[in-house]
């Protein structure tokens, strides 16, 4: 086999990608300038920009969860299109700012997803649960514990272990830590960059603080709202 | 008809008007404000059952098949829309499921009813069919209606769950099995609270009906028992279908809720 080292290490390929919304009226309203994107093995991109340019919208893009409005987005080389959805999803782990729970114990919440099709793996026994958990810094006897009465931090964590627990290729991070103190927010951090290190893995992570982008990576990648249509003379 | 059927005159209806009045006068002492409103239901309740008598005297006279279907498929019509009207939330072509289910669950039931059970000659002899077929509807109606308003309610506010579990690689179905499940379980809870508690706390109207007829009190026990029976079944399979049409309503071919809803 002679295929390309740069190419191989690519997980998901972002090219000239307009996204759009539609407003009351129906009307579509392109987000941003086009967007081009590499995501390789072992790298985790902050994605930042100014709110309304659809950052959100793009890693629900990559889920399709979104409409692509032009352009396309490559996971392994291949279009996203081009795989069944749900399991597109169990290899893109996106993970949401608040965290939903089916309503249940921790236990539960963390095995939900192995009763669904897609998920071909088996469900993860009780010491890799346990494993996962004290990896996010909760302890073993949470995994008995009814998930709604955690507190945000907790639950976002269990909302981790639980995506972690499906073994993705990628995190998309949708500004996980946002509404979290401050120790909840650096367990998830050191989680996420630990797990990048293990394995093929890589992560885009929303970001919406300098000090939080300057803790994630170096470079950050910048969203640019597009220019605003010029108005026909009439 | 047994010998205890006593006939009401006109005059008869007359006199129990006189019932309304006395409402109305209380209301006006009261000062309620809804004297007009008492008014305008007291001339629609006699004016909408005249013309409902008129016309299932018609029908029954005539004694036609075809009359029998056209007065069916004009109830389901109307089941149907009043089903949809009670809905704040109404995906495109909704319509079509809600009517749909409406008239596989009413005819399907109400045929076997007639023709096998009551073993009525024929299936569609109007004065055992369309009673039987108006209180199906009636009752799949309730079912159909609260079963849909508990399911698009949480298409709407249980996006973000519903959206996680899509997120874990759910399918379409997959994502939305337990919202699906309470809202079966919500159209159903009413005739399952009605067979728990008949003839405990009141006597079914349709029950009271016969024996104000004059019927046996066994025979009309036994009808109701297969009408409740009946209508367990229809509002069972009317609401679970419309369900299942409407599930396909609310996600895009992506495994996707659509937006708007």
């Amino acid at each position: 086999m002679t295929s390309d080292p740069e190419q191989e290490s690519c997980l998901l390929a972002v090219d000239s990608l307009l996204l759009a919304v539609e407003d009351r009226e129906d009307r579509k309203r392109i987000l941003t300038k086009p967007i081009d994107m590499r995501l390789s093995v072992g790298q985790i991109i902050p994605l930042v920009g100014p709110s309304g340019t659809g950052k959100s919208t793009l890693l629900r893009a990559m889920v399709r969860f979104h409409p692509i409005e032009k352009g396309r987005i490559l996971f392994l080389g291949k279009d996203i299109h081009d795989y069944p959805p749900p399991f597109l999803r169990t290899r893109l782990g996106l993970m949401f700012q608040t965290p939903s729970f089916t309503p249940g114990t921790v236990r539960q919440t963390l095995l939900e997803p192995f009763a669904y099709r897609a998920v071909e793996q088996d469900a993860p026994d009780e010491t890799a649960m346990v494993d996962e958990l004290e990896q996010v810094g909760l302890p073993r006897k949470l995994i008995e514990e009814d998930i709604e009465r955690l507190s945000g931090g907790e639950k976002q964590r269990v909302a981790l272990a639980r995506l972690l627990l499906l073994h993705p290729q990628v995190l998309l991070l949708d500004e996980p830590t946002a509404n979290l103190d401050e120790e909840s927010a650096e367990l998830i951090l050191n989680r996420v960059k630990d797990w990048i290190k293990h394995g093929r893995h890589a992560a885009i992570w929303i970001s919406h603080t300098r000090s939080l982008t300057e803790q994630i990576a170096a470079t950050p990648y910048r969203l640019e709202a597009a220019p605003k249509e010029e108005k026909a003379d009439d | 008809m047994t010998s205890g059927y006593t006939s009401l005159s006109l005059l008869d209806v007359g006199l129990a008007a006189g019932f309304v009045v006395l409402a109305g006068i209380l209301s006006l002492l009261f000062r309620l404000g809804i004297v007009k409103s008492l008014l305008i239901g007291a001339v629609r309740t006699a004016a909408q059952l005249g013309l409902a008598g008129i016309a299932l005297k018609t029908v029954f006279g005539l004694n036609q098949f075809w009359l029998v279907g056209i007065l069916a498929l004009a109830m389901v019509g109307l089941a149907g829309r009043e089903a949809l009207n009670r809905q704040k939330i109404r995906p495109k072509g909704m319509a079509i499921d809600v009517i749909g289910s409406m008239a596989v669950s009413a005819f399907l039931v109400s045929i076997l009813v007639t023709g096998v059970v009551v073993g009525s000659d024929p299936w569609w002899r109007p004065p055992i069919f369309i009673p039987l077929l108006g209180m199906i509807l009636g009752n799949s109606l309730n079912g159909i209606s609260i079963s849909l308003e508990r399911f698009l309610s949480a298409c709407r506010n249980d996006r973000a769950r519903i959206e996680m579990r899509l997120s874990h690689g759910a399918t379409a179905h997959e994502s939305i099995q337990p919202v699906v499940r309470e809202s079966l379980r919500a159209g159903m809870m009413p005739i399952i609270n009605a067979m728990a508690i008949v003839g405990l706390v009141s006597l079914p109207g349709m029950m009271t009906g016969q024996l104000l007829a004059g019927a046996d009190p066994v025979d009309a026990v036994k009808y109701q028992v297969v009408v409740m029976y009946m209508i367990a079944a229809a509002t069972t399979i009317a609401s679970a279908m419309a369900l299942l049409l409407a599930r396909r309503r609310v996600f895009t071919s992506d495994h996707t809720l659509k937006p708007g809803l």
